[in-house]
């Protein structure tokens, strides 16, 4: 039963694999374009003159990425590099391929959402579920209404008024980048000091929005669990309100707020996509900016797959993690 | 119990749940409380334990367990009382136990929050003991709820009632989501515990088979408030009042075979109840005192009460 | 009324959205929205009698660029929005009603539809449409996966009104599958319905502003999304232009926060047991 429930899972792990690869592979193909001619014409246009033999070099280079093949023989290949994870170059930033840029970028995109999205879930929740409780202290309910107006806007909102506030009127905090340009990045204290300093704002737009959220779908979801049959009986056990509060009304909250979370990833990962390019954060975000502008067909696909690869992960994860919360699932045939 | 009451805010005023309920339950005595849906019969049962919610309170009156008013302790103190002193067998035992906690758990935090200090082994040993007690075998202590029949389920949540050796058992409609078969081995479960404990217990329900199988004393409530309590047997065959009457006459008999006869009217409003006994509308026998003057509670045989003028 | 005193969300979201729309239409009446185009006022000028919200750097008049692009943003969620229920509220009526295969591959697609963050999927196919975007074709391009959340929501409900005792009746009494659809069970959600329509407005413009801030819209068109755009194009943050971006901000915010406000009273309107509790 188990075993069902995981290959199940994973499955469908491997059908959205698939299914990004595609829409990567025939979306962009959509236009008709071929980037490649579209790439140099435009270097040769900046160039300003028209280099003679500017066809054979377009050729040369389709016959180098494959563009000269018929569709569906490209089609094999993309499925077959993709799953060796061989992305290609980088139209844009050729010789350096996509792989190069991308494996640059994430730590950096990684270290933000995880971040965030872990102090987001952890605080909203707990507050949440604090607020649901006639016991809690007083002035969190204070923060109750700005929580929840905030998570309303978008995260890249936020951060851009933060950014004025902070970066531009006070000058408290950076404004762009994941670091101070000439830093050398080491393992110092310096350094990271210096990240963490940049890191702040991007960070605190996510978290100052997402919080709320948490905290008003846990505090929902304390509120059902509140009304239970088995919460009147462990009261009717004369069980300590700490124990009550933790092991009956928290232990059952969560595991919505789990789904939730599961569910909430992807949109999660779209706002931070726009947190990156306003703060200009070296991380995949505004990589990816920069290859939408320069009409990196290469470089964009291989984002998306990567992130689409990345988010399926994740959600795979927590799939798993789910029936060692609820004891319910593993023996449910789904 | 003297004088109880527990009204409920509304927003078209207070309704009174239970209105001056007063009975006396004895050491090791099987007391009913019977009556129709919304006659206040669980209200009483939640308001000995003192946990009546908002918009609920208890407005008045005092419960005594063996000379301590429970309405007047703290709530620290309340929360001591019960299950060691008062346990409460839930109603919808479909829901009553934690779905992510284990048996053995639930029935450990009890014994943990109420300080009985134990080791590990001494602990699992009183699960096993207390799981066979109501025929269930001690596996069932690491499984979850889920893995129960609904049966298993009530015998469970008996195990945890009597884990401290309460003096007073309350059954809440104990086996209304039960079949009949599963009803009687839960019954015989409950009579057999209480008799090794010598506990009393207090059964609400609607079922008068099941009572008149199973209570030595059966209070009939009617409308938030108590009109007859009296011994079973003369209940079923001396009944005081016309309510309680026409109660017994309804019940299909396998021996005699002719006409149901229902009670005719519907049980008033408790927001709109009518002047004097709240019965009179529906009795065949009202008299005019009867719409004027709220009768009280009386003793009109030995050990048999009814609230009605005309007895 | 006294309702409405009681659902305080729903009026404080009204009362923005009409704070919006009063913007909109008095600045139609106050401005020559083809100021709005790129070259018809002196760059970068402070925000002065002239030129209320002051211009950008390609000399654009930004009370003209606000008055003629909050329609533009709004059109496109509301095109995007409404596309999205209706797709949606068909697939999940009769999914949730005829259940079988059809349901089947509906839920399929909606769960692994959902799995993927939509604006990824609308990045590839805003880069691969790059010539000349319209707002239109834009709208369209979100109501590609606006669909899905519907969908799944709507089916959810009406699997639970389903097994409701009049929709027995109704079949049993020989009213076909679609006549049951609209006569006995859209009537009872169209409270959820309304929730659910603003919800979907809300994230296609949402979505939308995302493309554009990505350089992705419709580049010629004065709209919100793209006023931010070429906000961080030109630095606009670091030159210190604060008109030019406070101006499109307030009114983003604006916006989310009228339509948060409207889908929370709307949700309570829908269900009657949330007591709003603050």
């Amino acid at each position: 039963m188990r075993a069902d429930y995981l290959l199940k899972r994973l499955g469908v792990f491997v059908l959205i694999v698939w299914l990004a690869a595609t829409l990567n592979f025939f979306l962009t193909r959509l236009s008709g374009q071929d980037p490649v001619r579209a790439t140099l014409l435009q270097q040769a246009q900046l160039g300003g003159y028209v280099q003679s033999g500017l066809e054979a070099m377009v050729k040369e280079y389709e016959r180098r990425f494959g563009l000269d093949r018929p569709l569906w023989v490209q089609y094999v290949t993309y499925l077959s590099d993709v799953s060796r994870f061989n992305f290609n170059y980088s139209i844009s930033n050729y010789p350096r391929t996509v792989n190069e840029i991308i494996a640059e970028a994430i730590p950096w995109t990684i270290g933000l959402l995880g971040t965030t999205t872990v102090l987001s879930f952890t605080i909203g929740t707990l507050l949440g579920a604090l607020l649901a409780w006639p016991g809690a202290p007083r002035w969190m309910r204070v923060l109750m209404p700005p929580l929840w107006a905030l998570h309303a806007i978008p995260f890249f909102l936020l951060g851009l008024i933060l950014m004025y506030v902070f970066a531009f009127r006070i000058q408290l905090l950076p404004m762009f980048g994941g670091y101070s340009p000439g830093a050398f990045p080491a393992l110092t204290l310096t350094f990271v000091g210096d990240v963490i300093a940049h890191a702040i704002l991007p960070a605190l737009s996510i978290v100052l929005v997402a919080t709320g959220g948490w905290a008003l779908g846990m505090r929902g979801m304390m509120v059902t669990t509140q009304g239970e049959d088995y919460v009147l009986f462990a009261e009717a056990k004369g069980l300590r309100r700490s124990t009550i509060f933790l092991w009956y009304c928290v232990r059952n909250a969560i595991l919505p707020q789990t789904t939730a979370l599961a569910l909430a990833l992807g949109n999660i990962l779209s706002g931070a996509v726009l947190v990156e390019v306003i703060f200009g954060y070296p991380g995949v975000g505004t990589i990816l900016f920069h290859a939408i502008r320069e009409n990196d067909h290469f470089l964009v696909q291989g984002i998306v797959f990567t992130i689409i690869v990345a988010l399926g992960v994740t959600t795979l994860i927590l799939d798993v993690v789910y029936p060692l919360l609820d004891p319910r699932i593993s023996y449910r045939r789904t | 119990m003297r004088e109880l009451t527990v009204s409920y805010d509304t927003p078209l005023g207070a309704v009174r749940a239970a209105d001056r309920i007063s009975f006396g339950l004895r050491a090791g005595e099987r007391l009913g409380f019977a009556g129709e849906s919304g006659s206040g019969k669980s209200t009483v049962a939640l308001a000995i334990l003192r946990m009546i919610q908002p918009p609920g309170r208890i407005e008045g009156g005092e419960v005594r367990l063996d000379g301590v008013d429970l309405l007047s302790l703290a709530d620290e103190d309340m929360r001591r009382v019960r299950l060691a002193r008062i346990a409460l067998i839930p109603q919808g035992s479909m829901n009553a136990l934690n779905p992510v906690l284990r048996i053995g758990d639930q029935i450990i935090d009890a014994l943990r929050d109420h300080e009985i200090r134990t080791s590990a082994r001494e602990r699992d040993a009183r699960v096993r003991e207390l799981l066979e007690s109501v025929g269930l075998r001690s596996e069932v202590a690491e499984m979850f709820p889920h893995e129960l029949s609904g049966g298993m389920k009530q015998r469970a949540c008996i195990a945890i009632a009597i884990s401290l050796r309460p003096r007073v058992i309350i059954a809440d409609e104990p086996t209304s989501a039960l079949d009949v078969v599963v009803q009687k081995q839960v019954m015989e479960t409950l009579a057999r515990v209480q008799k090794d404990l010598g506990a009393s217990v207090i059964l609400v329900g609607h079922d008068m088979g099941l009572m008149a199988q199973f209570v030595d004393r059966l209070g009939i409530m009617y409308a938030g408030r108590l009109i007859e309590a009296s011994p079973v047997r003369a209940i079923l065959t001396r009944s005081l009042h016309p309510y309680t009457r026409m109660l017994i006459a309804s019940l299909p008999s396998l021996e005699q075979k002719g006409t149901f006869n229902g009670i005719p009217g519907l049980i008033p409003l408790l927001r709109d109840l009518p002047p004097g006994c709240a019965f009179h509308p529906r009795c065949p026998d009202a008299v005019d005192r009867c719409r004027t003057e709220r009768p009280g509670l009386r003793e009109v045989r030995p050990d048999s009460w009814a609230a009605c003028h005309l007895v | 009324m006294g309702y409405l005193r009681r659902n305080l969300s729903l009026v404080v979201g009204i009362a923005l959205l009409s704070a919006l729309g009063l913007f909109v239409i008095i600045g139609h009446l106050v401005v020559d929205t083809s100021k709005s185009r790129p070259l018809s006022a002196p760059a970068v000028q402070a925000p002065s009698l002239a030129h209320p919200f002051g211009t950008d750097r390609q000399g654009r008049d930004l009370f003209a660029t606000m008055v003629a692009g909050t329609p533009l943003t709004l059109r496109i969620g509301f095109i995007a929005g409404m596309l999205g229920v209706g797709i949606g509220a068909i697939l999940g009526f009769a999914s949730a009603y005829y259940r079988g295969r059809l349901d089947a591959v509906v839920r399929g697609v909606v769960d692994i539809g959902l799995t993927v963050p939509g604006l990824l999927v609308l990045i590839l196919i805003a880069v691969s449409l790059r010539r000349g975007l319209t707002v239109n074709q834009m709208a369209i391009i979100v109501a590609s996966l606006a669909w899905l959340n519907p969908a799944r929501t709507i089916r959810a409900q009406v699997l639970s009104l389903r097994e409701r005792g009049y929709v027995e009746v109704a079949r049993l009494s020989g009213m076909s599958g679609s006549e049951i659809i609209v006569k006995e069970l859209m009537p009872n959600l169209l409270p959820y319905l309304a929730a659910t329509l603003v919800n979907s407005v809300s994230s296609a413009i949402l979505a939308s502003i995302g493309l554009e801030v990505l350089g992705l819209g419709p580049i010629d068109s004065p709209t919100l999304g793209m006023t931010l755009y070429w906000v961080n194009f030109n630095a606009a943050l670091i030159n210190g232009w604060w008109w030019w971006w406070t101006a499109p901000i307030t009114i983003i915010l604006v916006v989310f926060l009228g339509l948060f406000f409207l889908t929370v009273g709307l949700d309570e309107i829908a269900n009657p047991r949330l007591r709003r509790v603050i």
